[in-house]
C-alpha cells in the first residue's frame, strides 16, 4: 500500500487554496486526503493521532498567516500544539517531522500544490529507504 | 489543586508491558483541569500506546473510561464495568486516585500515568505554580496570605535571605523571592509591624513527621 496523507484545511485560507488547485489543473497527488475544518484551531491532537492509527503516513495543516485568523488565535493555537503532539508522536516512534503546519492564503493555490507534492516525495522516499 | 504531569510512554509501556487489554482510567477532578488526566488526555493516551505497541510489533486493547472524581469510592463505583476484564489500569488520576483504585479493585493492577508534582494553581492558560506544601500549620495569617513554605526556595519563616536580589531568588531568576512579594503585600496593607515578630523554628511534626496523617470527625462519623 502506498503513503496516505491527510491535510486538515482551514475553511479561509488552506481549503481554498486546495480548490485553486482544483481550478488551475493541477496535479495533486492521489495518495492526499483533504478534511475541511472551519480554522485550524479545531484540528485536536486526537484527530491527529486518529489519523496515524488508521495508517497515515503523514498528516499537514493547512492554516492562516499571522495575524490573519478569522478566529483570532486558532493557527497560533494549533502551531504551539504540534510541539506537544510531537513530542507525544516522538515517543510513540513517529518522526515528528510526519506532521507539518504551513501558512497559506486562498489564493495560494500553486504553493498549495507545491507543499503537498514535496511533503509526499519525501515520505515516499522515507518509505522506500526503509525498504 | 493537585497538579500532575504525563509520565513519559515508554515508561507507561514499560509497566504495561505484559498485559494486552488496558483500562486508560481519567479524572475529571484536578488533573483535568491541569490538563494532564482529563477525558481528552485519556483518549490521547490510549492512543499512543496503541500507536506505540504498534509501532514495538505488539497489538494492545484500550478502554477509555473517566469518571467525576478517582479519590472518592463513590465515584469509583462508575469505574466497575471498565475494569472487569482487562488485564492492568492506567490511570491518569494523582496518587491518589491510583491508590484508590488499588484498594476499591483488589484484583486490578494499577499503574500511574502521571507523575503527580504539587498542590498548585494556574497562573495563566497553560502555567501552574506550586502555592502550597499541606504542612498542616498554616502560617498565611501572618505572612499576607503568601506562603513562605512553598514559594520561598529555603522555606523561611523570617526572610528574606542575602539571596533575594531585584525581587527575585538566587536559586533561579524567574522565581519571584516570596519574602519581597510578603512584604509588599503586608506593606499594602499596613502590617508591616507583623515582621517585627520573629518566628520561632516552626512545629514540623504536623508535616511528614510521624507517618500517614489522618483527620477524624467524630461528629461526621456514621
Amino acid at each position: 500500500m502506498g503513503p496516505q496523507v491527510v491535510a486538515f484545511c482551514c475553511d479561509n485560507s488552506g481549503y481554498q487554496a486546495a480548490d485553486m488547485c482544483g481550478y488551475l489543473r493541477t496535479d495533486i497527488p492521489p495518495e492526499l486526503e483533504v478534511v475541511w475544518v472551519p480554522c485550524i484551531g479545531r484540528v485536536e491532537p486526537m484527530q491527529i493521532m486518529g489519523e496515524f492509527e488508521e495508517g497515515t503516513s503523514g498528516v499537514l495543516l493547512f492554516g492562516c498567516y499571522d495575524d490573519a485568523c478569522r478566529h483570532i488565535h486558532g493557527n497560533c493555537r494549533v502551531r504551539a500544539r504540534l510541539k506537544e503532539i510531537g513530542d507525544i508522536l516522538n515517543e510513540c516512534g513517529i518522526d515528528r517531522g510526519l506532521v507539518e503546519f504551513h501558512a497559506i492564503t486562498a489564493h495560494e493555490g500553486t504553493k498549495f500544490c507545491r507543499i503537498v507534492r514535496q511533503f509526499c516525495d519525501r515520505i515516499k522516499s522515507g518509505m522506500a529507504a526503509k525498504v | 489543586m493537585i497538579i500532575a504531569k504525563r509520565k513519559p510512554i515508554e515508561e507507561i509501556m514499560t509497566m504495561i508491558a505484559p498485559y494486552e487489554n488496558i483500562l486508560v482510567a481519567g479524572c475529571n477532578g484536578c488533573v483535568a483541569i491541569c490538563l494532564a488526566g482529563g477525558e481528552k488526555e485519556v483518549g490521547i493516551m490510549a492512543s499512543a500506546l496503541r500507536l506505540a505497541s504498534k509501532k514495538s510489533g505488539k497489538e494492545i486493547k484500550t478502554r477509555e473510561m473517566t469518571i467525576e472524581r478517582q479519590c472518592e469510592h463513590e465515584f469509583l463505583e462508575e469505574l466497575a464495568p471498565g475494569i472487569s476484564g482487562v488485564d492492568a489500569v492506567v490511570s491518569l488520576a494523582c496518587g491518589i486516585g491510583v491508590q484508590a483504585i488499588a484498594e476499591k479493585y483488589k484484583e486490578a493492577m494499577v499503574f500511574p500515568g502521571v507523575n503527580t508534582t504539587f498542590l498548585g494553581m494556574p497562573i495563566e492558560q497553560g502555567v501552574w505554580v506550586e502555592k502550597c506544601a499541606a504542612c498542616g500549620d498554616c502560617l498565611l495569617g501572618i505572612t499576607g496570605g503568601i506562603c513562605p513554605i512553598a514559594r520561598c526556595s529555603k522555606s523561611l519563616l523570617n526572610g528574606p535571605c542575602g539571596g533575594s536580589q531585584g525581587g527575585k531568588c538566587e536559586v533561579n531568576q524567574e522565581i519571584d523571592c516570596a519574602w519581597q512579594l510578603i512584604y509588599d503585600r503586608l506593606k499594602t496593607l499596613g502590617k508591616l509591624q507583623l515582621l517585627d515578630e520573629i518566628q520561632p523554628p516552626k512545629n514540623w511534626s504536623t508535616s511528614r513527621d510521624g507517618g500517614v496523617r489522618k483527620i477524624v470527625r467524630e461528629d461526621m462519623k456514621l
